[in-house]
């Protein structure tokens, strides 16, 4: 008998086991799409905050239609992406999904994204800016993806240490100190000497590296090869320059702790106070990151609210910003289209969802009808719309995407930073970052 | 026991299959057997094969191209450069590690002092092990910061610097740093094995040693050192197999890109910089992979061969 008992409870076990070395083959498809049931359009992207508006607002203008949010952390989602899109099985895969400037044009470029070119006609009509539309092409022209902000950027400055050191806090009349990349200089200098080093006019030099960066004239990458526009050149020296004179208040990282110390007059080097006078951001700065900010949240330093204004930069740059395209094997394509028209090229829609989630728009008309009237107290009753329009109808962005624009612009701004702070010459400096996209890209990216 | 009592069935039974319990053995080694194939064995070879094809990019279509992807690697830099970084990382951190241990794991088992609480100290040691990687980077990140990180408070101002000091953009700092976060992560670890060494020696020896009058000093250099160098090597083979993997101190508290200038940018790093960052070069981060066991393997041999014990056959005999 227990020879008996003891064969059951072996086979029980030794089934057991094997069950549980393969499980998971169950079955797992998706249940057929009902006609009258809800339509699904499923949506990844890397940030919650940035998409649960448009999710909320959308399934309330479409009754219909559910939107499924699939957020992945920034730093894997470009992976994720690739992943999902090449083998799309996955009943998670996105029928919309939202790329990052840096390798939007990866995608665009690829057989991954859907054709949208039945939308170009209503993003012109929407008043769409022309670099939101042309970075969404791929490189026949072919509309693939659209974008509901845009990200110009412009000068951000404290009013109260403008009127100290620059005689005036009239955007206009500021403007006039930092018209160009000379005159730019010319005033650090001035402020940095009239305040005995403790005031910089930016908090530090990677403000100048982005802003530089993205008001080329060309990308990374030109016929298939590396390209090394004007503007990384001037970039090197001024950042050279910045760091030298301590133009900049030497801030490592922008977006961390002491960054924000910056704007309620709290930062310290060394025990002496260092201001900022201003920075070079783009549009979406103002309320992710100036508003909640300028406040002493933590009880340091003191609130500068009111204190703010914006005009135009040096250069005409943009930074960031995020397009959205459908997956070419989307079995949702219909769905995911009328998504994206209607997030993208929908006027009335825009100007809701603009006023909800506080952007910029990417549609001229949204942004003259959310100017209307309006004055920020933060920025002591200025219209940033005003400056933001004039902002994005300069930039002439359409070229200076490159699908590895994540990798070359770290790879170049290792040799910046060696350059600027005396750790290598220009030419050895170059030469490092050629080596470096040689490396990597091989014969992608070829180099001379 | 009970079991004794029962009557086994004959050879004869089972061979005739009404009681075979010999094919229960292979149902009971499945689960493993096909876990160890599935995702041990097959990655590995996949991982070789990748290396002899031209796999990259988005799309999963490859040639085989040959030793090519072998020919580039011993011919890149960059790869030598990362070899080097890993052993510049691992080095500082080994010496600091195994002599801490040594020191550690002397005093705890020392006679004459006879320290109490060892476990509890052995513990506090062990700790920081037990803190994930990313925290410790974090951590170290903001302890280390400019301008206004304690460190750089403590040192401006009982007057050691002058100025705040910008150590992530210094090579030698920045590496320096992993090398002492590594050490300061895993020396518990090796003090628990140095201990368990140490404690496994013959205390007549000690005792013996203590009779002919010989001191601390003598007894740790002629008695303990002699006897725990089988354990030394375990550490330090062991040791230098995890350091030359090294990847993730690094890459969280550089960003992923072993900045300043990719000086401790580490053989994995390089892998993962190709595999899974630009234009994903599969067939070549995997030739990496491959370059790297190779380079471990070749040290742990040249380690084993330094180290071996020279009259280890006459100690035999005798035994």
């Amino acid at each position: 008998v227990l020879i008996v008992k003891k064969k059951i409870l072996a086979g029980i076990m030794a089934v057991a086991l094997t069950l549980s070395g393969c499980a998971g083959k169950t079955n797992d498809k998706p249940a057929a799409n009902d006609s009258n049931a809800k339509k699904t359009v499923v949506l990844w992207g890397f940030s919650q905050t940035d998409l649960e508006p448009i999710k909320k607002l959308y399934e309330e203008a479409n009754e219909n239609t559910e939107v499924k949010l699939v957020i992945k952390s920034p730093a894997d989602y470009p992976n994720l992406l690739k992943q999902v899109l090449t083998n799309s099985t996955d009943p998670d895969s996105p029928d919309v999904f939202v790329m990052d400037i840096v390798y939007a044009k990866l995608f665009i470029d690829s057989n991954l994204t859907a054709n949208l070119s039945s939308l170009s006609s209503k993003a012109k009509d929407a008043g769409i800016f022309q670099y939101v539309q042309d970075i969404g092409k791929d490189s026949k022209g072919t509309l693939k993806a659209l974008s509901w902000q845009s990200t110009p950027g412009g000068f951000y400055y404290r009013r109260s240490l403008a009127k100290e050191y620059l005689g005036t806090d009239e955007p206009e009349k500021v403007y006039e100190a930092v018209k160009d990349l000379d005159t730019f200089k010319k005033t650090a200098a001035n402020i940095s000497a009239k305040s005995n080093g403790t005031v910089s006019i930016v908090s530090s030099r990677n403000e100048l590296q982005f802003a530089m960066l993205y008001s080329r004239s060309s990308s990374w990458i030109k016929d298939g090869k590396l390209n090394i526009d004007d503007n990384v050149y001037k970039l090197m020296d001024l950042s050279k320059e910045f760091y030298e004179n301590r133009y900049e208040a030497l801030v490592p990282k922008l977006y961390d702790k002491e960054w924000y110390s910056t704007m309620r007059d709290n930062y310290k080097i060394d025990g002496k106070t260092q201001y900022v006078l201003g920075y070079l951001l783009p549009t979406w700065a103002l309320s992710n990151h100036f508003e909640p900010n300028a406040k002493p949240t933590d009880g340091t330093g003191k609130d500068t609210t009111g204190d703010w204004a914006i005009t135009q930069a040096p250069v005409n740059y943009i930074r960031g910003g995020s397009w959205i395209a459908v997956n070419e094997k989307s079995r949702n394509k219909e769905e995911a289209v009328k998504f994206i028209e209607t997030v993208t090229t929908n006027v009335d829609f825009m100007e809701n969802m603009a006023r909800v989630k506080g952007d910029f728009s990417s549609s001229d008309k949204v942004n003259a009808k959310l100017g209307q009237g309006y004055s920020s107290a933060f920025l002591g009753g200025q219209n940033p719309f005003e400056v933001f329009n004039k902002l994005g109808k300069n930039v002439n962005a359409s070229n200076l995407a490159s699908p590895y624009d994540n990798v070359l612009n770290n790879l170049f701004a290792e040799q910046l930073n060696q350059y600027a702070i005396g750790n290598k010459s220009k030419e050895k400096a170059i030469e490092d970052f050629k080596a470096a996209v040689n490396n990597q890209f091989v014969d992608v990216i070829k180099v001379d | 026991m009970k079991v004794k009592t029962i009557k086994m069935p004959t050879r004869s039974k089972i061979a005739r299959g009404k009681l075979n319990f010999d094919r229960y053995g292979y149902l009971f080694i499945f689960p493993y057997v096909f876990g160890l194939l599935t995702f041990i064995a097959y990655p590995i070879l996949y991982t070789i094969f990748m290396s002899f094809t031209n796999l990259r990019g988005l799309l999963p279509d490859y040639k085989i191209i040959g030793l090519s992807n072998y020919t580039r690697l011993l011919h890149d830099d960059f790869f030598w450069r990362s070899f080097l970084n890993t052993w510049k990382l691992w080095i500082p951190n080994f010496i600091l590690q195994i002599g801490f241990a040594l020191v550690l794991g002397a005093l705890f088992t020392d006679i004459r002092l006879k320290i109490k609480g060892g476990s509890f100290f052995r513990t506090i040691f062990y700790m920081p092990n037990l803190i994930t990687a990313a925290s410790i980077a974090i951590l170290f990140e903001a302890f280390f910061s400019f301008p206004n990180g304690p460190v750089n408070q403590l040192l401006t101002q009982i007057g050691i610097m002058k100025k705040s000091f910008q150590f992530f953009t210094n090579p030698t700092a920045t590496s320096l740093l992993v090398s002492f976060i590594q050490f300061w992560m895993w020396y518990g670890q090796t003090l628990i094995i140095v201990y368990a060494g140490m404690v496994g020696i013959p205390s007549s020896l000690y005792e013996a040693a203590m009779v002919d009058g010989s001191n601390s000093r003598q007894t740790f250099f002629k008695i303990t050192l002699p006897m725990l160098k089988p354990v030394i090597i375990y550490i330090l083979i062991t040791s230098l197999v995890g350091g030359m993997q090294l990847f993730d101190i690094p890459f969280l508290i550089t960003d992923g890109i072993g900045s300043p200038d990719q000086s401790i940018m580490t053989m994995t790093m390089y892998l993962y910089k190709h595999g899974f960052t630009g234009i994903n070069n599969y067939s070549y981060a995997a030739t990496v992979a491959v370059g790297q066991f190779i380079v471990i393997m070749v040290c742990s041999i040249i380690i084993r061969w330094l180290l071996r014990d020279k009259d280890s056959k006459s100690v035999r005999k005798g035994a």
